[in-house]
Formats: C-alpha cells, sequence, structure tokens
C-alpha cells in the first residue's frame, strides 16, 4: 500500500509542478474583466461573431471625459491640467481636447469637390422629377437671409450643389450640441453648466482593469487629487470600476471565508495540524485550478476568482472527512487505514461532483466554462492532495482522540427523534414543504436581464446620465452588414437605411461613401436633368464662367476624407473578416424598437446585445439542467455498479429534491431564476450528493460521518453564504441559490438516512 | 455645426439690435433686445458680395421679427422666396445675453456703428467682423464680413 501510496505521490508532485511550473513561466497572467468578451453569443450571432467582437473591441477602448467648472475658465484650468498629465502617456492612443479647427472648410471642400455623387436619394427624386424646384431652391439660397451658404464656388456651382449636399447630408448626423470654444470643444447640460470635452482611446493590448498602475485609475486617482469636477464615460471606466469592485471583493470573500473556516477547523479539532493541511491543500487547489486555467484558456477572468473561492469550501471537505476519522482513530489505526474507510465514499462524491462541472463546461458561455474548469481542477487537485498526501500524518496521540461535537449532536439527534416519533411535525413538514415547492414553482420562472447583472455605482450612473444628456450617446442598438464586397455591402446598407430614414437617427459609412452604383445614378441624373440648364443658370446669375462636365471619380473607401468623417468611418467600417466584408450601422435614436426588429434586409441583422445575451442565458439554462440530467443518469449508472439500484436512486434522490428546494426558496424570496441561479441548483447536485453518499453509505460511526458531514456542509455554506453578499448579481445569486439548497441537502439526509442514534 | 451657430449668431445680433443708445454697448443692447420684444417690421435690402468671382446678388423684400413667429423673411425681388427662422431655434445658439455676446465677440463702440470681432480663432477663420449700424430708434445696417473677403449687408427700412 504504502509503496504504491509512494508512486501516486511522485505522480502527484510531477503534476502539480509541471501544471504550476509551465502556467508561471507565463508570468505576469493576463487577468481579464470584460464582460462583453467573455458573454455568449447568440445563435443569430455565431456565423458573424467575429465581426461583432471587433466592432465591441473598437467601442470598448473609447472613453471620453467631461470637464466642468463654475465658469469656462474654471472648466478649462482643470481641463489643461488633466490633459497635460496624460496627453503623452503611452498607454493612451489618443487623448483629444482639441477641436479641428479647419473642420468646417474640409467638410465645405470634401462635398464641393463631390457634389456630383453626395447627394441623397430624395434630392435625386425632386431632380428627376420637378428640375425647376432645384432651380429654386439654389435662388433661394443665393437671395435668401440665410447666411450659412456660402457662395464662393458659385461659378463652378450655379445650383450650390456642394452646399446642398452638405447641408442635407450633415444636418442628418447627430453632432451633439458642441461648440467650439478657445479651440476646445464647450457643451452645456440642462441647467446651463459648461463641459470641456475629452476624447480617449486606449492603445493597443492596455486593459483597463483597475490597479494602481493602469491608466485608467490613475486618471481617477489624479482626478480626485486634483478636486477635477468631472464625468466619466465608455466602457473603459465601467471595466474598471467593476474590476476594482471584484478585486475587493474578492479580498474581503476569500479573507473572510478563509478566516471562518480556520475558526471552525479549530473549534471543531482543537488541532492545528488539521487547520495547517486543510488550509494548505485550499490553497494548493487553488494554485493549481488557476495555473490550469491560464494554461488553457491564456488568461483568467476576474470573476472565475470571484466564483472560485467556492472552491475553498469544497475542498476542505476531504481533510474534513479524513481528519473527522484521524481525530477519533483507534490505536491499531494509521492514515492508511483511515483513507480506506473513506476513499470509496469520498471517490464517488469526488466523481459526481466533477460529473457536475464537466456538465458545466459543455456550454457555450465562455466565463461559466472557465469556472467549472477552474472548480474542476482545484477540487481534483484537493482530492489527491488529500488522499495522497494525508495517510503520512501521525495520528494524535491517544488521550487526545475525541470529536467536540456534543452539543450539535445533541440538537439534531433530538430533532430527529422528536420529527420521527411525532406525525403530525411530520406531516406539517411535510406541508410546509409541499407549499414551498407549489408556490415557489408557480413562480417560478427562468429570466436573464443582462442590466440586472451590472449594477452602476450612482456616481457611473449621474456620469452616464450628463453625458447621454449632452451627447447623443446612441441606443446601444447597431446593424451589422456584410457583403462579398465593400460595394455589396455599401448597397445592402443603402437598403436598410431606406428602411431606417423615417423612424430613426443612425450613423452609417454609406452616407458618406455611398455604393458605386448609387453614385453613378446621382452623376447621371445630375448630368441629365441639370448640366443642360448649368449655362442658362449661370446667365440669370450674371455669371460669365461656363461650368464643365466633370469625370465621375468614384468616392471609394480608400478615398481621402475630412477628419470628422474618416472617424466615423473608421469606427464603422469593420473591413474583411473571412471570405466577407462587414459594417454597423449605429442607431443613435429610434421612435420604435419593435418595428426595427421586423425590418427584413438581405445580409443585415440588428443586434440587441443585451437582449441576445439574455435570451442566449436562458436558453443556455435550459440546457444545462437538461445536461446535468445527463450527468445524474451518468452517476445512477456509476452508484448502481458499487450499490444496488434502489440505493442509488435513494441516494440522487435527495440532492434532486434539495434542487428543487433552492430553486423554489429563490422563486418564493422574489428572485427570477437567472443563468446563476440555476447553475447554483446544479452545483447543488453536484456537491449535495456527497452528503447523500456518506450518510447512507459511509463506513465506520455514524457519530464520525456525522461530524464530517455536518462540518462540510458548514465550510461549504459558509463559503458560499458569503458570495451571497456579493454586490455583484450573478455572484450573490449563485452564493444564496447553492447555500440554501446544501442546508437542505444536509438537512434531508440527515433526517432520511444518517445511522446516528443515541 | 459652428459655422451654422456663428452665422445665425449674427443673423440674431442683427434681429436683437434695434434700438439706440450711444453711451455703452451694454445698454445700447439691452435697449436693443426690448424694442425687438415688442416686434419689428419693415423692408429690407440685402446684398451679398462673392470677392472670388467679383459679383455683387442684391435681393429686396419685406421682413418681421416677433417672439411669437421668430424672423419672417420675404424676398420679393429678383426673386420671391420666403424664409421663417423661429425664434426658439435662433435662440439655441444665442440667448441674447450680453455676457455671452462680450465671451464671444470682442465690441468696439464708434459713434453709432458697433463692430463685433470673434475672439475664438476657429471662429476667425470663418468670420473677420459684424459691423452694426444704429441710426435713430432703429438698426439701420448690419454687414457680416467673411474671411476669405465675402460679405452680407443687410440694410433695414423700419417706418
Amino acid at each position: 500500500m504504502r509503496s504504491m501510496n509512494l508512486w501516486f505521490l511522485r505522480l502527484y508532485i510531477l503534476l502539480l509542478l509541471s501544471v504550476i511550473g509551465i502556467a508561471l513561466t507565463d508570468l505576469p497572467w493576463k487577468i481579464d474583466a470584460d464582460m462583453y468578451s467573455v458573454l455568449p453569443n447568440g445563435h443569430i450571432l455565431k456565423d458573424i461573431g467575429e465581426a461583432e467582437q471587433k466592432w465591441s473591441k473598437n467601442i470598448s477602448a473609447n472613453f471620453m471625459i467631461l470637464l466642468s467648472g463654475k465658469d469656462f475658465d474654471k472648466a478649462k484650468e482643470s481641463a489643461f491640467l488633466l490633459y497635460n498629465k496624460f496627453a503623452k502617456d503611452s498607454s493612451l492612443e489618443k487623448f483629444e481636447i482639441f477641436a479641428d479647427s479647419n473642420a468646417v472648410q474640409d467638410l465645405r471642400n470634401f462635398f464641393f469637390e463631390n457634389k456630383m455623387r453626395l447627394q441623397t436619394k430624395e434630392f435625386v427624386q425632386i431632380l428627376n422629377t420637378n428640375t425647376s424646384k432645384i432651380q429654386e431652391q439654389a435662388f433661394s439660397k443665393i437671395y435668401g437671409a440665410n447666411p450659412l451658404i456660402s457662395l464662393e464656388h458659385l461659378d463652378e456651382d450655379p445650383f450650390l450643389l456642394g452646399e446642398n449636399g452638405m447641408e442635407l447630408i450633415m444636418s442628418n448626423q447627430a453632432i451633439g450640441t458642441w461648440e467650439i470654444r478657445d479651440n476646445l470643444r464647450v457643451a452645456k447640460d440642462n441647467s446651463g453648466n459648461s463641459y470641456i470635452l475629452i476624447n480617449g482611446k486606449l492603445a493597443k493590448d492596455v486593459s483597463p482593469i483597475a490597479s494602481k498602475k493602469n491608466i485608467i485609475s490613475r486618471i481617477k486617482e489624479y482626478v480626485k487629487e486634483q478636486n477635477l469636477h468631472i464625468a466619466f464615460s465608455g466602457i473603459p471606466f465601467h471595466i474598471n470600476e467593476s474590476s476594482g469592485n471584484a478585486q475587493r471583493e474578492v479580498a474581503a470573500i476569500t479573507v473572510l471565508s478563509m478566516l471562518s473556516v480556520i475558526l471552525l477547523l479549530l473549534f471543531a479539532f482543537r488541532s492545528g495540524i488539521p487547520l495547517i493541511a486543510a488550509v494548505g491543500v485550499t490553497l494548493i487547489s487553488v494554485l493549481f485550478a488557476a495555473s490550469a486555467v491560464q494554461i488553457i484558456f491564456d488568461r483568467i477572468h476576474i470573476f472565475t476568482f470571484v466564483f472560485g473561492t467556492s472552491i475553498i469550501g469544497l475542498s476542505l471537505d476531504y481533510s474534513i472527512h479524513f481528519f473527522s476519522h484521524w481525530k477519533v482513530a483507534a490505536a491499531n489505526e494509521n492514515g492508511f487505514s483511515i483513507r480506506s474507510k473513506i476513499i470509496l465514499c469520498l471517490f464517488f462524491g469526488f466523481l459526481t461532483t466533477q460529473l457536475g462541472y464537466v456538465a458545466l463546461m459543455l456550454t457555450r458561455f465562455p466565463l461559466l466554462v472557465q469556472i467549472a474548469a477552474f472548480s474542476f481542477f482545484g477540487l481534483m487537485c484537493a482530492f489527491l492532495s488529500v488522499n495522497i498526501l494525508f495517510p503520512y500524518f501521525k495520528l494524535p496521540p491517544q488521550n487526545k482522540r475525541t470529536l467536540h461535537i456534543a452539543f450539535v449532536a445533541r440538537f439534531f439527534l433530538a430533532a430527529k427523534e422528536y420529527f420521527s416519533g411525532n406525525k403530525i411535525v411530520r406531516t406539517a413538514v411535510l406541508a410546509v414543504l409541499t407549499s414551498t415547492f407549489v408556490f415557489g414553482l408557480m413562480n417560478f420562472k427562468i429570466e436573464n436581464n443582462l442590466k440586472d447583472f451590472y449594477s452602476m455605482s450612482k456616481e457611473m450612473q449621474s456620469y452616464e446620465k450628463l453625458s447621454a444628456e449632452i451627447m447623443n450617446a446612441g441606443t446601444g442598438l447597431f446593424y451589422m452588414v456584410w457583403g462579398s464586397s465593400p460595394e455589396e455591402v455599401l448597397e445592402n446598407e443603402e437598403e436598410l437605411r431606406s428602411h431606417l430614414d423615417t423612424l430613426s437617427s443612425y450613423l452609417a459609412v454609406s452616407t458618406f461613401v455611398p455604393s458605386a452604383k448609387t453614385q453613378a445614378e446621382v452623376y447621371n441624373s445630375i448630368n441629365k436633368h441639370l448640366l443642360p440648364l448649368y449655362e442658362e443658370q449661370s446667365m440669370m446669375l450674371g455669371l460669365t464662367i461656363k461650368p464643365q462636365k466633370e469625370e465621375n471619380n468614384i468616392l471609394d473607401l480608400n478615398s481621402k476624407f475630412p477628419e470628422v468623417i474618416q472617424q466615423t468611418i473608421d469606427k464603422l467600417w469593420l473591413g474583411k473578416i473571412g471570405d466577407k466584408y462587414y459594417s454597423a450601422v449605429l442607431i443613435l435614436k429610434v421612435k420604435d424598437k419593435d418595428y426595427l426588429k421586423k425590418i427584413q434586409v438581405k445580409n443585415a441583422i440588428l443586434v440587441d446585445k443585451v437582449s441576445e445575451i439574455g435570451n442566449e442565458l436562458t436558453v443556455i439554462s435550459k440546457k444545462i439542467i437538461l445536461m446535468m440530467l445527463v450527468a445524474y443518469a451518468i452517476s445512477l449508472l456509476l452508484l448502481s455498479i458499487a450499490y444496488k439500484f434502489k440505493e442509488a436512486l435513494k441516494i440522487l434522490i435527495v440532492p434532486l429534491l434539495a434542487s428543487v428546494i433552492s430553486a423554489s426558496a429563490m422563486s418564493l424570496l422574489g428572485f427570477s431564476m437567472s443563468f446563476f441561479a440555476i447553475s447554483g441548483t446544479i452545483l447543488t447536485l453536484a456537491i449535495g450528493i456527497d452528503y447523500s453518499i456518506f450518510f447512507s453509505k459511509g463506513n465506520g460511526d455514524g457519530k464520525i460521518t456525522f461530524f464530517a458531514v455536518f462540518l462540510s456542509m458548514l465550510s461549504t455554506v459558509l463559503s458560499f453564504g458569503l458570495l451571497s453578499l456579493s454586490n455583484f448579481a450573478p455572484v450573490s445569486h449563485l452564493g444564496l441559490s447553492v447555500s440554501i439548497g446544501v442546508t437542505s441537502c444536509f438537512l434531508l439526509s440527515f433526517f432520511l438516512f444518517s445511522r446516528y442514534e443515541r | 455645426m459652428q459655422i451654422c451657430k456663428i452665422t445665425l449668431l449674427c443673423l440674431c445680433i442683427s434681429v436683437f439690435a434695434f434700438g439706440e443708445d450711444k453711451n455703452a454697448e451694454r445698454q445700447m443692447w439691452e435697449k436693443l433686445q426690448k424694442k425687438m420684444e415688442q416686434g419689428i417690421s419693415g423692408k429690407f435690402r440685402l446684398t451679398k458680395s462673392v470677392a472670388k468671382i467679383s459679383k455683387e446678388f442684391v435681393s429686396q423684400g419685406i421682413f418681421s421679427v416677433s417672439k411669437k413667429d421668430g424672423i419672417i423673411w420675404e424676398t420679393e425681388k429678383p426673386f420671391p422666396d420666403l424664409n421663417v427662422f423661429p425664434m426658439k431655434k435662433l435662440q439655441e445658439y444665442f440667448s441674447g445675453d450680453f455676457e455671452e455676446l462680450q465671451k464671444k465677440f470682442d465690441l468696439k463702440l464708434l459713434a453709432d456703428t458697433l463692430i463685433l470681432f470673434p475672439k475664438e480663432k476657429n471662429v476667425k477663420k470663418i468670420i473677420t467682423s459684424a459691423t452694426l449700424l444704429v441710426k435713430g430708434d432703429n438698426l439701420q445696417s448690419c454687414k457680416i464680413v467673411w474671411a476669405n473677403k465675402d460679405y452680407a449687408f443687410y440694410e433695414f427700412m423700419v417706418p
């Protein structure tokens, strides 16, 4: 036995050293905090997921800062203080404060040069049907009071087509209510306060995750230090805030979890060895799990650590089972004989829990897959450590081999006796449980609203409200448009825009770069209807210069554009991905969201990521319930090999019932069954099965089994219960759901199976 | 867009600037506003000069300014046309507040002529000056000179 164990020990050390060693060569590990990147993709989005990710990446690096002051000069002073501090920071690709002072003239020249191609559809319609109206419009502009119209190109453009194109196309663009002052972009809120805008973009590979050195954290710190009045907007600030909160939570939950477990172990065993060994195994397991995740996924998401703290509770279970026997071992026993007593139950418990994690790993939700992998490897390490290392521990002196659980045991035994001897109480408990099931399941609804999962701080909410008031922040909706060539994409965009024009304002590449087909239509229409009138028009205006016919130099995506247009194109045009070209049409304002969904355009889909992800999480929730049932069927098969089929079925029914209680209780408490709450009930199945196995099939003294399972339950409830205090709704849902489930499972197993009697 | 704001501002200025006070710009400005609130109407003559082609475009017609209807600008010659600028829209660009005017322009008062020079570097790239000529109770003319030497000269005949 010992020599075989020595081999296992060697293999165990080799496994640990190689996994941790390989992962350590990747230091520093990449810590991910972008929720967008780890959320599931909907079915419809699957084919264009890459384009969508590119779009998300484009927008997730951008941010803006609004600086205010008592008056403009104070705001300007603050803005320059911040600008001068960070303008040359290498973590930023862009940090702009100055407006382009030539923007207006650049736009005017651009629209004049492209007057034969950049006109709206409505203009072409009028041109084709009522040319004299175009003439009238030109006269109105030339002689009218409106001083906005520049006449400087009148000799080459007697119908003012350039001015016309610029007026019609640019007036539809949402440019906010900015004005330029001292070459800075200044806007006012509804109360008349002035704000100066700084636009920023993170450099490539710069993460916004909260840390002292991080650029976003440094900006926030500097703003606090200088007491600047400021509003932030943009994904980097949200990631920074949520990752900061997550880190604080991880630290707090881990410390509290460890402390409570340390106290629990010290109280239970009254010895330092179980405590040191259990905590040591937990730490090794967490390090092993993190290393494995780093090797497999090349990065670790911050929430994997948050959820992963639950490993502390689970890995302790194995240690507790060993030391419960160790503490009351007979004189002729040693560590190896203790292991022999518990290994079968431990193994089946471990196997069924791992099956649960494998089921979670089969979902299409990257974050959950990573968390399940973390838990899988962590638990594997804990199982191996306990069974390979612990038998070597020297047993305590004979006079100290005793368990201190008298008062807890007394309480439970009294309760058990009371229930078994009192039919009325049993009926009452059964009635309460049945009503919980019925009312809970009546309210049971699988629902995932992404907006409920992320709660912004009040500060960030006020910033976003202010930004939306000042800027045109958009609706979060966009269309993904694709085609086999850039021309096809532009044509598809134009088709889409013909539906959008009446009900929304939007940003689209084809507004500035119409398809070659459309440009040719505009060009031909102007040549056909207006060119013959050029001479007459010039004469009427008293001009002697005769306009020349222009070549149709088609505008394309490689043409030179004014900066403001180029920036919009860069943002929206996603380019070639695979064998197709993609662009995004951003919806800024919408009158009827439902109508948008009904628009049917070839190779264009509306992406409402928030709703899509919510729906997808609901689909995954239903799938993991199904997969868990499959995992349970496999468990039934495995347990039937070791025990009888009927016995195996009894073992499995308890955690199933506990899961239903957990789901019902969550519904009764007013929580909708989110994906994370469902994951909690699934974990209940995976964890709770151990209690059922130990109570019904545990070897040896029922008292020791009770002690071990009770301590296991307590440590698990402590870990997950602390998770339920998290401000991050998914973590809280998971924690609460597991805590309720595991407690129920313990109680059900104890009252139905335990052979422990006075 | 900036150019829209500045040019509309000039248009507003010419409308707000009906009245007189030769002692101080502020007093004059406040009187002009008061007068405008009462409502004004009359005839106009507008000359737009385009330097590049050395050409002038002259139009004539009638106008009225009131809080309710904003500016109604009816061109009679050489081409009949009607433009309406709602007051609410104009006030989005310029409230009529003297402090705001001072922030955006350097003001120079020469006898009965108030000249406005934009302060902003980028505005200067578009507009050189706006000159208001006040005679008696009325604004007699307003000349907006663009950076490319074009100008728009508004002459008002108020009964």
